[in-house]
């Protein structure tokens, strides 16, 4: 199938996904419920078309989407939008995350429709099996993580207090006390998750360069992202940072993680750069 | 009893402050090391940096932070971590000894804490039955998962005592991890060996084209013998193409310890010794005979290919011993025409290779000369130059690191401890019917190693139900 296929199934999907963001942001502004239920069940629609495109790529270039700049943003878009559609389902008090989490997805993918979209075709070096697993819990991870954030940013929106319909919505959701432990078992199992992504990648890493770890610039801040949510763990759990604090460290959290993700293979002439800017 | 100095010192090591403030600055300095170029101090990007950055490398420079991941500052907060980290692991292993052994018992302390200050109590008079009211509680407690004991008046529930040991194992695997990874860096030894098509190569110092090792390597080169009996140019697989892959064997003593095609991702493992592909080229064996037909001298040269082209090399010049009878003489070669139609060569009939000579040291280098293979050239009235033959070598990089096995069982044991740790919480919920002078009430306390609040929400829940009553009394 055609490059202008896929294309236009991904902007398909972008519009649909504006579509939702523009239903969470106004249910939840003007506290109609209803319409953040019909935000949740357009990105579950929008997911359709994505998950299309990237299927005819995939056949098409003979691997996952992990490759360029287009192929990982828009899969990191793809999986936040998938997480936003599970947690309203586990959760349906939780849907009204997707009012933080879908307006994030749009601009990764609204990012990742203005790059080279090139085949890209994957050598010998990516022709692995831990590539598949270390890929997989990186996405795993940054789910969980950009979910503990929106939760965090949710707690410190109600603890601001106020009343008005945007309250009148946050009420909805679980209890200050069960909204701050959901944040910390989504930062935790965030972590475990990273921590099998970089363990994976230094087996990997052993396997295709004959040495596990080699202070790489994205290994090291791959390193200092784990160091960041191991160090909020140790906040809360053995100084009893709870609530506000641990919120707050969530929140600045996040941004380590996607500048890791994102930012470090185009600033950095790594050997591990090739993924974001293409071989 | 530890002397009032040590337990200072260990006090001071399992402080929680410092464990963050170690966590914070191994974050920041993994950033520096990141921002400030690393390599030697004579490297062209230190230089750069060290003069358009002269005030912050009057910093970097006197604390090595251009070699940032080896530098004393460095090695002496992991050393730090090393201390801290296993000072946490002992206080984290007491207290999970502690609370398990705590769980397990049923105490007459339990008892007594639940009859006299209990965290919550609901009354069990609704119903008609007290009795019911604490079956129904141990009923709803078993619902949540909940392993059951006690006695006629109490009901005490636990869960995931295991999991109390998550913590202290995993700050256990990072201390070993840490140390098995510094002793594995000590002695490891990491080079670049050339394996000519058909010929043994042993794992021994000279036989390295370079090798860097760790400071306690001490010489510990394996002797395995290693040998490459073929190399294709492109291994395919599907439709991946892995590049060139030569099948490699590793001997000890004759007996065949491995053998595997090499390229990405499929590595040689024999003992110790890790080897993967690198590149391959043609290596040429030049011969230096007599009028007589004695041989005077042989050498195999291994060439780099030329980037410019895939069939040829560049010239390169190297010294070639005659005997102790005669000088030495230079000898440039640079290899044409190298097997371009074959897709997998050993002895291509077709490889050609300009040939100069010069006596050692002079640089005055004679007219080039084209030889085919099996073609010589006179160095003098009774001596020629032979080009024998033009086969492909693989150059190999060879790792000897005894500690990535253990380290890849750390890895896992950290990993698996970690997620037990945060993500499997020991729980306990202990219900006690207490009679008083106001009627019957359960008494009710909960623990939640998380200190999850939903916890204690649905206990009381379930034991609200079996009294039949809506709210706290």
């Amino acid at each position: 199938m055609s490059l202008t296929v896929e294309i236009a199934l991904v902007w398909s999907a972008v519009f649909i996904y504006a579509a939702s963001t523009v239903l969470f942001a106004v249910g939840t502004v003007f506290g109609r419920d209803r319409l953040v239920g019909f935000g949740v069940a357009l990105a579950a629609v929008g997911i359709v078309p994505h998950a299309v495109a990237f299927a005819i790529r995939w056949v098409r270039v003979g691997h996952a989407p992990f490759l360029g700049f287009y192929e990982v943003v828009s899969a990191y878009a793809f999986a936040t939008v998938v997480t936003t559609v599970l947690v309203a389902w586990w959760r349906p008090q939780l849907r009204s995350l997707g009012t933080v989490l879908m307006p994030l997805s749009l601009l990764a993918l609204g990012a990742s429709m203005l790059a080279d979209k090139t085949d890209e075709v994957a050598g010998g070096m990516l022709s692995s099996w831990w590539l598949t697993v270390h890929v997989t819990f990186a996405k795993l991870s940054y789910s969980s993580f950009i979910v503990a954030f929106a939760l965090a940013v949710v707690f410190l929106l109600r603890a601001k207090g106020g009343g008005g319909k945007l309250a009148n919505v946050l009420d909805k959701l679980p209890s200050q006390d069960a909204v701050d432990d959901l944040s910390y078992r989504f930062a935790a199992v965030g972590l475990v998750f990273q921590t099998v992504m970089i363990v994976s990648g230094a087996i990997w890493a052993n396997e295709s360069w004959g040495r596990y770890w080699g202070w790489d610039p994205i290994e090291t801040w791959s390193l200092v992202t784990w160091l960041v949510y191991s160090g909020y763990l140790h906040f809360r759990l053995t100084m009893g940072w709870r609530g506000k604090k641990s919120a707050w460290l969530l929140v600045g959290a996040l941004p380590v993680m996607i500048f890791t993700l994102l930012v470090v293979p185009i600033v950095y002439n790594s050997i591990h750069g090739a993924y974001l800017r293409g071989l | 009893m530890l002397p009032p100095a040590i337990s200072t010192v260990l006090r001071a090591l399992r402080s929680r402050q410092l464990a963050v403030s170690l966590i914070g600055f191994f974050a920041v300095y993994g950033v520096v090391g990141t921002i400030i170029p690393q390599g030697p101090p004579d490297s062209t990007p230190v230089r750069t940096w060290a003069v358009a950055y002269p005030l912050a490398e009057s910093v970097a420079g006197p604390l090595a932070l251009h070699t940032a991941f080896a530098s004393p500052l460095f090695l002496a907060f992991a050393g730090l971590l090393v201390a801290c980290t296993s000072a946490c692991a002992i206080e984290r292993t007491r207290r999970a000894l502690m609370l398990a052994r705590g769980m397990r018992e049923l105490s007459a302390r339990l008892d007594e804490r639940l009859r006299d200050r209990p965290q919550v109590r609901i009354s069990a008079t609704a119903g008609d039955d007290p009795a019911a009211a604490l079956e129904g509680a141990r009923s709803g407690l078993q619902g949540l998962r909940l392993r059951l004991r006690g006695h006629e008046r109490l009901s005490d529930g636990i869960s995931g005592t295991w999991a109390l040991f998550g913590s202290p194992l995993f700050h256990w695997s990072i201390v070993a991890l840490m140390l098995v990874a510094a002793a594995g860096q000590a002695m490891r030894s990491e080079g670049s060996i050339g394996l000519p098509v058909g010929d043994r190569v042993a794992d021994e110092r000279a036989n390295y084209l370079q090798v860097s090792e760790g400071p306690y390597f001490g010489e510990r080169f394996t002797g395995v013998e290693l040998i490459a009996t073929d190399i294709v140019r492109h291994f395919k697989v599907g439709d991946v193409d892995y590049g060139a892959a030569p099948i490699v064997a590793a001997y000890r003593d004759g007996v065949k310890l491995a053998e595997g095609r090499l390229h990405p991702n499929s590595p040689l493992r024999a003992g110790s010794l890790l080897v993967h592909m690198a590149d391959f080229g043609p290596a040429a064996t030049l011969a230096v005979d007599s009028a007589s037909g004695g041989e005077i001298a042989r050498d195999t040269i291994l060439l780099d290919r030329s980037p410019d082209t895939s069939s040829g090399t560049a010239p390169n010049e190297f010294s070639l011993g005659m005997g102790p009878a005669s000088p030495a003489i230079d000898v440039r070669i640079q290899v044409i025409a190298y097997s371009d139609a074959a897709d997998r060569s050993t002895t291509p009939a077709v490889s050609r290779a300009i040939i100069e000579t010069a006596t050692a040291g002079s640089g005055a280098y004679g007219p080039p000369v084209t030889l085919a293979v099996g073609e010589s050239l006179p160095l003098s009235r009774d001596a020629r130059l032979l080009l024998l033959g033009v086969k492909d070598w693989a150059r190999v990089s060879v790792t000897n690191d005894w500690s990535v096995a253990p380290i890849y069982v750390l890895f896992c044991t950290a990993t698996l401890a970690l997620a037990v740790a945060v993500l499997v919480p020991a729980r306990r919920a202990s219900v006690m019917l207490v009679e008083t002078d106001s009627g019957w009430f359960l008494h009710v306390a909960t623990w939640h190693s998380r200190g999850d609040p939903m916890f204690r929400e649905r206990v009381l829940r379930v034991v609200r139900e079996a009294a039949g009553v809506r709210e706290d009394s």
